[in-house]
């Protein structure tokens, strides 16, 4: 059974039609990319999937279960996690409390704060040490205390990153994680997105422009053109798919194939 | 003496209402407009159940903290839907009900006449109504204000109160009720406002409706930019600037007829430099610009 199900999503603002009937399925532990041309829908996409915006029509299904009439942060709490395709750290908050605050504690209620009773602390605990591990890994060791307005763009990125793992997301939505990055840290990046999927079991969404990456990584690509899938398959079958290559790619990739 | 314990207890009720506005525009960023107006409620319920049905201290106390609380609740219910300047408005439309109350509901408040006649403060047995005795009251209750507030913000409940403030669709997303979040920190600092309302009723004896109007309210915000926001020490700062700088101004041989006029220029000056040159305030770790 597939882990995320897109059924007959229809988005609309006023007379602009967003979304037309978007259909799709992400089975678990695969990486799925949605890619398309600017406008096209792929960030409406995920804001609909995380409630940021209510469908016109349609259903999302996670886990077995409708998440389309929810609140954004009962979807959050079913085990979706998302990046911005900006960074959006909390300027004003240090690296540590940047990561922390996807961490959805127990203190992080008002009544908890004040009991401070023995499982409260023991979880925030927890959540620290788990969160100082993650942000060494990302190479922002060292910098727990320094406000994350004083981060570069690229460590920005990897800041939400952390922060967005640090909820224990099962399902990852992605928008363009790797704008801003470096050939190394994009390729490092990709490696960890794979590992991610593989040894610690998550499933990831990605909305991505960057064709090297998105061919490299995914399972599975659906192409969206003016609010509509008009093309789905493996990164294999995709590249040779006459759609995508007349939306985006050129023939330098179909040549490359053969 | 008596006149510095007055001003060192009249400093820490406005520690009280500073660090309450602390909490709900410092960590939250809410521009609440109708902090004054439920200060007036905690006076007004503790002056009017001591006076009209003579109650004593501690259960008037606690029915105004409820009262206020009550308030608030219904106040957030209305208005954390509202964003940025619609949320101001709407705590100004509630803080303008809540003063016709306090004018029109003369059978409790006595209305422009002002409700006189608040019984001498007496506490199990003690006589606290001014002096030392009142200033230990005051600072032992800013004490547990203080004390309360930190534990709240030094919990992850202070780091997901300034996620609202810094980006409301990112504390969604990351699974932050932001509504109900925003409501309960309102509620929680209404109550710590009702709190100083009762120990200005205590002080001042005689309430009457224009002492809690707007520019109460933005005095405190003045005391909380002054001080500067996030943080402890700020809110104990600001307001004694504010309370000591037109005494000081008295000192320096400024008096006369004009002496009002010269001290709120003055005053105002002192904001603008501020504004200007820290927009933190003296302490704060967060520019409320």
């Amino acid at each position: 059974m597939p882990i995320l199900e897109v059924k007959s999503l229809h988005l609309a603002f006023g007379g602009l039609r967003v979304l037309q009937d978007v259909n799709f399925a992400v089975e678990e532990h695969t990486i799925t990319s949605l890619v398309g041309p600017n406008g096209a829908g792929k960030t409406s996409v995920f804001n609909v999937i995380s409630r940021l915006l209510r469908p016109s029509r349609g259903e999302v299904w996670f886990e077995g279960q409708r998440i389309d009439r929810l609140r954004p942060d009962e979807v959050a709490r079913r085990g979706i996690g998302r990046m911005f395709q900006d960074p959006r750290i909390f300027a004003g908050l240090t690296v540590q409390q940047n990561a922390l605050a996807g961490a959805r504690l127990r203190a992080s209620q008002p009544w908890y704060a004040l009991l401070r009773d023995s499982a409260s602390r023991r979880e925030w605990r927890a959540a620290t040490e788990r969160v100082t591990l993650m942000l060494d890994e990302l190479r922002l060791g060292g910098r727990f205390n320094e406000p994350a307005e004083s981060l570069s763009f690229a460590e920005q990125r990897f800041l939400s990153f952390a922060r967005c793992l640090a909820g224990e997301p099962r399902l990852l939505l992605l928008d363009e994680p790797t704008v801003g990055l470096d050939a190394q840290s994009i390729s490092w990046f990709t490696a960890r997105l794979r590992q991610l999927v593989e040894e610690a079991g998550l499933t990831i969404v990605l909305v991505e422009h960057n064709m090297d990456v998105v061919l490299n990584i995914s399972d599975r690509v659906h192409l969206l053109v003016q609010g509509e899938v008009v093309a789905s398959g493996s990164s294999t079958e995709i590249r040779q798919h006459a759609k995508m290559i007349e939306a985006y790619l050129g023939d330098r990739y179909v040549a490359a194939d053969t | 003496m008596g006149y510095v314990v007055t001003l060192l207890s009249i400093i820490c009720i406005y520690t009280i209402l500073t660090a309450a506005m602390d909490l709900i525009l410092g960590y939250a960023g809410l521009f609440s407009f109708v902090h004054a107006a439920l200060c007036g409620i905690g006076s007004y319920a503790a002056a009017a159940l001591m006076v009209k049905l003579g109650w004593g201290l501690v259960p008037a106390f606690g029915v105004a903290l409820v009262a206020t609380a009550v308030v608030a609740w219904a106040t957030a219910g209305i208005t954390v839907r509202l964003d940025g300047h619609y949320f101001i408005l709407g705590t100004f439309c509630v803080a303008n009900v809540v003063e016709s109350v306090m004018e029109n509901w003369t059978d409790v408040t006595n209305g422009t006449n002002g409700l006189y006649g608040i019984p001498v403060t007496r506490l199990f047995g003690w006589t606290i109504a001014s002096g030392i005795p009142f200033l230990l009251f005051c600072a032992a209750l800013t004490a547990i204000v203080l004390a309360v507030k930190w534990l709240l913000v030094s919990a992850p409940y202070g780091i997901t109160l300034q996620t609202i403030r810094e980006d409301e669709i990112v504390a969604w997303v990351l699974g932050n009720n932001v509504r109900r979040v925003r409501a309960t920190v309102f509620i929680i600092g209404a109550a710590m406002t009702a709190l100083a309302g009762v120990l200005l009723a205590c002080y001042l004896r005689f309430l009457d409706p224009t002492s809690f109007s707007f520019s109460f309210t933005i005095l405190i915000w003045a005391a909380l930019f002054v001080g500067g926001s996030v943080g402890t020490l700020g809110t104990i700062i600001g307001p004694t600037v504010l309370v000591l700088f037109p005494e000081a101004l008295r000192f320096i041989g400024l008096s006369g007829p004009h002496v009002a006029n010269v001290q709120q220029a003055l005053y105002g000056l002192l904001l603008v430099l501020l504004m200007m040159f820290r927009p933190q305030g003296f302490f704060g770790h967060h520019s409320v610009r």
